[in-house]
């Protein structure tokens, strides 16, 4: 493969790979939050707000 | 009997007492509602206006965790304050009963306590201070709810805050006390104290007298209260001795706030319940889990839409590159046409841009095939000698006729209505003229300054020198010129007569009529000329020879008409060529499948001579001879011998047309190509073109090629090589390798049956028949460690080496005989090259040993040299012609190297038939441009 095509499937490949860790660090991130959300309402009670 | 106060007020019960006075619960008698009086006991000794003026003050508060004050009374000397009932218990009692109270539970409390606060200090003028907030005075209602209850010490806040007035221990601030703690600089130096807390301190904290109570006093007692709620224990009195809670009790965040709540020195406290009532508000968002969380998120989240970021950049520079690269390719290949066209500068220009300048990052690394473009519009590696293309000669139409001056200095192009005239050398037009608007119209070079052309108003004789015309004669289209150039004949397309006149001055001379017989012409000469058309004057100008439609071949005798020579009065030939070569009429007659060669001594007025073929003939005369081509053979004719000298031959195609020069030959074929000959009948080059070559002309080092069918005219020039010349040596040595030897002091020219040695001065050094030539096997020139030598294999298995310098036997060896298969391997740095002698070479990379390509499929690769980053591969093709092919480190071409010998120290070697090695050296990529720009510049236009 010519460095052209190089660059531009690897972009692709790039841009697919952080897509990918993007769904999955919404997926991690968003159970992670859920679970420290729970341990912090159990710690200090439901988040109180102004 | 229940009391009623101020009949309005049922007191049902006492439910409490204090420092304040007694609590009863009551019943608003018109509301029904449940009720709390308040009898205040210092109502027996304080001002009634000052009690009044506190529950006007509570009477004006309302809020979700504060009581409502409904009333002040007074009766039997007792001040009743009327206000909510709060059903539940106080947080005391939980704290008795050693209730556990979960941490969530508790800061919800004291977020509800704090949004009191708020309420409370907010008050216009100045706020309202509680004074006395400790888990007795809030009240855990049943849904779950606060209410700060007891304002039995509240103070509105004055502007300098409020004198306290009562106190709890151990939730009062050190300021109820009436003192306060203040932070002063140490003077005993940076390093002077560390507090038990651990906190390093360049402070010293002093407790002096006077204090005020104010909201942060209120903050401190909160915080006590909040501390006794979470460790079941109520604080030391004393604030400094107050220990932080640890772990085990409480969250560390809530355990820092409770602290700050508490802190002794006023201004290191939250400064107000709102800061406080935010540091519980925040307690989810400034966890450090949070925290770090959100830091992780962060992270994560930028390194991904980094990573997206790059690959989209990379993507794009990537696919712009691709883009480039397709034009590019595109490029290259509309620069191989327009070399295929003759069109020179517009060849160099396409390939020029077909390479990117490189300045941008999404420029595309340069093609081979651009590069190879780029070469081969420029010619850069073929030196050899001929005719090579210049430029391509743009007209608005399709020409009808060529026609250049004796000497090459211009050509003039017929086209529709127009004579366009050109300078030879620069391609540049000189003169445009209006001629007829017929396909008949000629044009006729009288010498180098003068044309004869049929204009538009009148036959005229033109001067390129001054750019005049010198005279116009009568409309004609068909024109004639005697061989000195002083006479003209002119007919106007199939007119009956013929008008004579002297070409200097345009005088008439004379005039002929043809007394019906017509002059062939096609029923619409605007765009058609039939051709085959015999009309000639003699050297002198007193005989004019003319054919007719009818077939009639004349010979007017200008002076004497009596002595005029029918040659055919009628006749079914159609076509006739010819012309005048000193006292002889040459002629040609064609019909359907014949064709009659004729020579006419005009003194004799005898038939002198001919034959007749099935091949059709062309015929052309001049001063020098009579050329006649017949189906592939151009020969000249002796016309006082007859004699017949080959010129040109065309192996399996038809000669179309020829222009014969003083030394060289061209002739067009009928497969769409012209050819240059040498005066030893040689080929010198062969060129395709995409239709017939209805004109072809030579003049001077010039040559003029053009159709019919495409508004353009290509212009090719003699190039002499003399330059480049490494060594001249006999041409009629025939030899199938010519090679260099390593000290670049002889050249060995070698074939199965001998090899010559030459000095570099063309001088033979020594000649070597072979022994049983038939025998031999293979032979290759070796060049190792500064010697050469030709090494000859017998199939036999001898071996023998012949020293390039002088041709001596070097070594004699018998070993096994070879195999049948001739099979060779070369190396370079990368590569591993197999080649048998029947395959298709293949390459396998060095290191790891993997098939990477296949070369050149039907051709005999002979040998592989590795030119510093490039390589460069010898071939025989089937053909037997030898060619090279430079190659970059990814085996693609850069550039074809026609008749390559030999690499010589980086230079190429070039063997012509001609009896010339030429060498020139390997250009790079930045040279090639440079010479393209240099080329355009100097050559200009470059259109398309």
């Amino acid at each position: 493969m010519s460095i052209s095509e190089i660059l531009f499937y690897g972009g692709l490949v790039l841009m697919g790979g952080a897509f990918f860790c993007a769904v999955s660090g919404i997926l991690f991130f968003g159970i992670v939050r859920r679970k420290l959300k729970e341990k912090l309402d159990q710690e200090y009670g439901k988040e109180e707000h102004s | 009997m229940s009391q009623v106060i101020d009949g309005v007020y049922e007191i049902i019960k006492e439910i409490g007492s204090g420092g304040g006075g007694i609590v009863y619960l009551g019943c608003h008698l018109r509301l029904n509602k449940p009720i709390v009086l308040k009898a205040d006991r210092h109502t027996w000794t304080s001002s009634l206006e000052a009690v009044r003026r506190e529950v006007d003050m509570l009477k004006g508060l309302s809020h979700t965790y504060i009581p409502q004050v409904y009333d002040f009374v007074r009766q039997d000397g007792i001040a009743y304050t009327i206000m909510d009932y709060i059903d539940g218990e106080s947080l005391d009692k939980l704290l008795e009963r050693k209730e556990p109270l979960s941490q969530p539970q508790i800061i919800h409390w004291a977020c509800q306590i704090l949004e009191a606060l708020c309420y409370l200090h907010s008050r216009p003028p100045y706020g309202v201070l509680h004074g006395d907030i400790k888990p007795s005075n809030i009240m855990l209602r049943p849904n779950g709810d606060i209410c700060l209850i007891d304002y039995n010490i509240a103070l509105a806040l004055g502007e300098n805050g409020a004198a306290q007035v009562g106190l709890s221990r151990g939730y009062a601030s050190p300021e109820h006390y009436g003192s306060e703690y203040v932070s002063r600089k140490s003077t005993e130096g940076f390093f002077s104290s560390i507090s038990l807390s651990g906190r390093r301190s360049a402070e010293k904290t002093e407790k002096v007298d006077g204090a005020v109570l104010n909201v942060r006093s209120d903050i401190y007692s909160l915080g006590a209260t909040l501390y006794h709620l979470l460790s079941g224990y109520r604080p030391a009195q004393d604030a400094m001795d107050v220990k932080p809670l640890g772990p085990e009790v409480c969250s560390p965040a809530v355990s820092a706030i409770i602290k700050k709540a508490m802190e002794p020195v006023q201004s290191q406290r939250y400064q107000s319940a709102q800061e406080m009532l935010d540091a519980f508000y925040n307690l989810h968002r400034q966890d450090r889990r949070v925290v770090y969380y959100k830091k992780g998120a962060a992270v994560f989240s930028a390194a991904c839409i980094t990573l997206f970021l790059t690959g989209g950049v990379c993507s794009f520079i990537g696919l712009k590159q691709m883009e480039q690269n397709k034009a590019s390719l595109a490029m290259a290949g509309y620069s191989a046409d327009e070399l295929a066209r003759g069109n020179l500068s517009g060849a160099v220009k396409q390939a020029l841009e077909a390479i990117p300048d490189g300045d941008s990052i999404l420029d595309a690394p340069v093609t081979p095939q651009a590069q190879k473009a780029l070469t081969d519009a420029l010619g850069i590696y073929d030196l050899s000698e001929g005719f090579k293309a210049v430029d391509t000669i743009p007209l608005p139409s399709a020409p009808f006729k060529i026609a250049a001056s004796p000497q090459g200095t211009y050509f003039a192009a017929v086209y529709d209505g127009t004579a366009a005239v050109f300078r030879t050398e620069d391609g540049q037009e000189a003169a445009k003229l209006p001629v007829q608007r017929s396909a008949l119209s000629d044009v006729v070079f009288l010498d180098e300054k003068r044309l004869l052309y049929a204009g538009k108003d009148g036959v005229s004789v033109y001067d390129l020198d001054t750019g005049e015309i010198v005279w116009t004669g009568e409309t004609a289209t068909t024109l004639a010129v005697s061989g000195d150039g002083r006479i003209a004949a002119a007919v106007n397309r199939d007119a009956e007569q013929v008008t004579i006149y002297r070409t200097e001055d345009g005088s008439r001379l004379n005039e002929r009529s043809f007394e019906n017989h017509h002059m062939a012409v096609a029923a619409n000469d605007i765009f058609a000329d039939p051709g085959g058309r015999l009309f000639a004057l003699n050297e002198d100008g007193s005989l004019l020879a003319v054919s007719f439609s009818d077939g009639a071949l004349f010979i007017y005798d200008l002076d004497n008409p009596e002595e005029d020579m029918i040659l055919y009065d009628e006749s079914e030939y159609q076509e006739f060529s010819g012309g005048f070569c000193g006292k002889y009429l040459a002629f040609t007659a064609d019909k359907e499948d014949q064709s009659l060669f004729g020579l006419i001594d005009t003194e004799e007025a005898v038939y002198a001579g001919g034959y007749e073929s099935r091949d059709k003939s062309l015929l052309k005369t001049d001063e020098d001879g009579i050329y006649l081509s017949r189906g592939n053979l151009l020969a000249r004719f002796d016309p006082d011998t007859l004699e017949e000298t080959e010129l040109a031959y065309t192996d399996h195609v038809n000669i179309t047309g020829f222009s014969v020069g003083k030394e060289f030959v061209l002739v067009a074929s009928d497969d769409n190509s012209f050819s240059f000959y040498d005066s030893g009948t040689h080929r010198m080059s062969t060129e395709r073109s995409q239709e017939n070559c209805d004109f072809v002309q030579l003049t001077g080092t010039y040559g003029i090629i053009g159709n019919r069918n495409e508004p353009s005219l290509r212009l090719m020039r003699l190039e002499k090589r003399e330059a480049e010349d490494l060594l001249t040596y006999d041409a009629r040595y025939p030899h199938d390798e010519a090679r260099i030897s390593q000290n670049g002091r002889t050249a060995m020219l070698f074939s199965y049956q001998n090899f010559r040695i030459y000095d570099m001065d063309g001088q033979v050094v020594s000649q070597t028949e072979l022994p049983n030539p038939e025998q031999i096997y293979d032979q290759q020139f070796r060049k190792e460690e500064g010697d050469s030598w030709l090494e000859v294999i017998w199939y036999d298995g001898t071996v023998r080496c012949y020293s390039a310098a002088d041709g001596s036997l070097i070594s004699e060896q018998q070993g096994e005989a070879p195999g049948k298969e001739l099979y060779e391997e070369f190396e370079t740095e990368q590569y591993r090259i197999a080649s048998p002698l029947h395959g298709t070479p293949k390459v396998y990379d060095r290191e790891t040993g993997k098939l990477v390509t296949e070369l050149e499929k039907d051709d005999y690769l002979t040998y592989v040299t590795q030119v510093g980053e490039n390589i460069i591969t010898e071939y025989v093709s089937a053909e037997g012609e030898r060619y090279g092919l430079l190659l970059d480190k990814n085996l693609e071409t850069l550039a074809v190297l026609p008749k390559l010998c030999d690499i010589n120290n980086g230079m190429a070697v070039f063997d012509y038939e001609t009896g010339n090695l030429r060498q020139c050296r390997l250009y790079s990529l930045q040279e090639l441009v440079a010479l393209g720009e240099k080329y355009i510049k100097e050559n200009g236009k470059g259109e398309i």
